[in-house]
């Protein structure tokens, strides 16, 4: 992957494409999970290609969060153990560890469902798990691959409002989708196809996740009344 | 990632499986279980052995007519020795000659006797013909009654000395001493009861009768004694002693006519016997703890396989091939020593409950139970490191895909 892409502080960037078109494997490679076969990846300056895959583990700790379209979270462990996981790679204290799972869960509006299994919550809850699970660390950078991919569109809204709010507090974004509303809530989209980038536009109308639940919220109460169900 | 920290993932994973973790765990509990059992039962064996021959007492010497090799390891022992016995009674004063006092030593005419109580009981046993110093010299003692005298012995009396197993066998309900048994159609007075020595290794030493040699030589028709026994006067003398009779006998037998030999000869022996036996029973059982180990691999490598895609989330988070394979080493590990302590557990129950029926020793050491401990250790390590490189090894990318 020769093309040129870059992603300045407190960006909010979008990579879309068909499937098969490369934007995962690109994520991928900026996320530290695999070393690109040829060109530079830079976090913070530093030349990912060149580093130990052990140093490749601790950026992927410390330096950026992943949310998933599967979710990915741990059966069998509750929210706050599946939220307190990197921490406990980063070697951080168990007390210390549950008092910022918490708060990470309470960010996602999930302070109740600490104890909680994966398969006790629905896919948008689970989503904000995994968010949670993200920002725990306080990375500079979070990467979600089609975080809406498997949810509804009011529980895919949720997501997208946390996702504004993180990169409102100065975290650079990289998203993968291949919904052009979705992507629209970004502030720059880069087109892939054939593992080369064919458009970087700038996003001229930035959707704001709150309007847009707000918009959608209004459209099933007028549905309602028109169907003569109280208000 | 902390030691503890992966202790406790560890065992959270274990209890997630729970009966998978069990049946695992039950090739180690039975390995390492049947280890300290059977090297315990073989100890305890050694123990009693020696014991009991120590119970011959220091400063005896025993003096066989055959060819008793037990320096030799089993294997150059060869068959028995059924050459025809060359001891007379006249062997018997040659010795005394020369230990220089013959009231150390005694013969022994050994038979397996029926002996009746006139009124139908019969108990078949062991019935030696000795003379009247064998309780002096074998250290032997009466409970009730006494031992026949030189004069009895001399003159042949028709008595008799009981062990406990014999005399309550043949009269139950009443006191034996001064009632008859027959041997061979002979009525021999009952004079004394041997002091109740016990068992050893299923061997009752309390069944065992006692007549003078002259009454013997009539009654089983033979004057070759069996065993000369001689007592020295101290257990530092018993070397210089052994030599003098072995020079004496050398001059009228051949050396695979006779052999001399000292309760150290017969230590020796035993012990070395029962450290083979020891050593095959617990090689035995340490292949059961080898199949325990292959059993705790396979179910690892299952597990790395099912759990590929909770291994490629904690990559993503941070997770470094070294914290990977600390998960799943400590699993096997803890599986391993989960079961070594149950193991522990059952071999001494086992050990209990094989002396309480069998009323044999089982020596359940300290050094057993750590030595089964750090072998389990070793085989959770060894059967783990496998199994857990594999796990760590994993693209992460590939396993968030795996379904």
């Amino acid at each position: 992957m020769a093309s040129p892409s870059k992603s300045g502080g407190g960006e909010f960037l979008v990579i879309m494409g068909a499937s098969g078109s490369g934007k995962s494997t690109l994520m991928h490679i900026m996320g530290c999970l695999d070393h690109p076969t040829s060109g530079t990846v830079k976090i913070d300056g530093e030349d990912i290609s060149l580093v130990s895959s052990g140093r490749l583990a601790e950026l992927r700790n410390n330096k950026i969060g992943f949310v998933f379209q599967q979710f990915n979270l741990l059966a069998r462990t509750t929210a706050e153990n599946n939220v307190e996981l990197p921490l406990l790679y980063a070697g951080v204290g168990a007390a210390e560890r549950r008092k910022r799972a918490v708060a990470a869960l309470e960010q996602v509006g999930l302070g109740h469902r600490l104890s909680h299994y994966p398969n006790q919550l629905s896919g948008g809850e689970q989503q904000r798990v995994a968010v949670a699970r993200a920002l725990i660390t306080n990375p500079p950078i979070i990467m979600a691959d089609e975080p809406t991919g498997n949810l509804d569109t009011l529980s895919g809204i949720d997501i997208l409002e946390i996702l504004q709010g993180l990169n409102g507090k100065g975290i650079t974004l990289v998203m993968v989708t291949h919904e052009r509303e979705v992507a629209e809530h970004g502030d720059r989209i880069i087109h892939i196809r054939d593992g080369k980038i064919k458009g970087d536009e700038a996003v001229a109308k930035r959707r704001v996740a709150s309007d847009m639940r707000a918009m959608i919220e209004e459209e099933s109460t007028a549905e309602r009344h028109e169907e003569g169900a109280p208000a | 990632m902390k030691l503890l920290e992966s202790i406790y993932t560890a065992l959270r994973a274990l209890r997630a499986n729970k009966m998978r973790s069990l049946l695992t765990m039950l090739g180690v509990i039975i390995g390492v279980g049947s280890v300290i059992l059977l090297v315990s039962l073989g100890s305890g064996a050694r123990s009693e052995i020696t014991s009991s021959i120590q119970g011959l007492g220091s400063n005896l010497i025993i003096v066989v007519p055959f060819k008793m090799n037990l320096s030799g390891s089993m294997l150059q022992q060869g068959a028995p020795q059924l050459a025809t016995n060359k001891f007379t009674l006249k062997t018997l004063d040659d010795v005394g000659k020369a230990v220089g006092d013959p009231e150390m030593v005694s013969g022994e005419i050994q038979r397996q006797m029926y002996i009746s109580n006139g009124s139908g009981k019969r108990f078949f046993g062991m019935v030696t013909g000795t003379k009247s110093n064998e309780f002096d010299v074998r250290n032997l003692k009466t409970m009730e009654g006494r031992p026949y005298t030189k004069a009895e012995e001399e003159s042949g009396r028709l008595v008799i000395v009981l062990g406990k197993t014999v005399a309550d066998g043949l009269f139950p309900d009443q006191d034996p001493v001064g009632q008859y048994v027959t041997i061979k159609g002979r009525k021999l007075k009952i004079i004394g009861i041997q002091e109740i020595k016990g068992k050893t290794l299923m061997f009752d030493q309390d069944a065992l009768s006692w007549i003078p040699i002259t009454t013997a030589i009539r009654l089983f028709g033979t004057s070759n004694p069996g065993t000369i026994v001689v007592k020295a006067d101290t257990s530092d003398s018993v070397l210089a002693e052994a030599k003098k009779i072995k020079d004496m006998l050398g001059k009228t037998l051949s050396s695979d006519e006779f052999s001399v030999i000292t309760q150290s000869d017969i230590l020796g022996f035993a012990q070395n016997i029962t450290k083979i036996l020891t050593y095959l029973l617990g090689g035995l059982a340490g292949i059961s703890l080898l199949v325990g180990g292959i059993g705790i691999m396979n179910i690892m490598l299952v597990s790395v396989t099912e759990r590929t895609r909770e291994i490629g989330i904690r990559k993503a988070v941070g997770a470094k091939t070294r914290d990977i394979m600390m998960q799943f080493l400590v699993e096997a590990v803890t599986l391993s020593l989960l079961g070594g302590t149950l193991g522990v557990l059952l071999a001494v129950l086992g050990a209990m409950l094989y002396t309480q029926i069998f009323h044999l020793r089982a020596q359940v050491t300290l050094s057993i139970i750590a030595m089964a401990f750090v072998f389990s250790m070793l085989v959770g390590v060894f059967f783990g490191v496998y199994p857990a490189r594999k796990a760590s090894k994993l693209d992460p990318i590939e396993s968030l895909r795996y379904e």
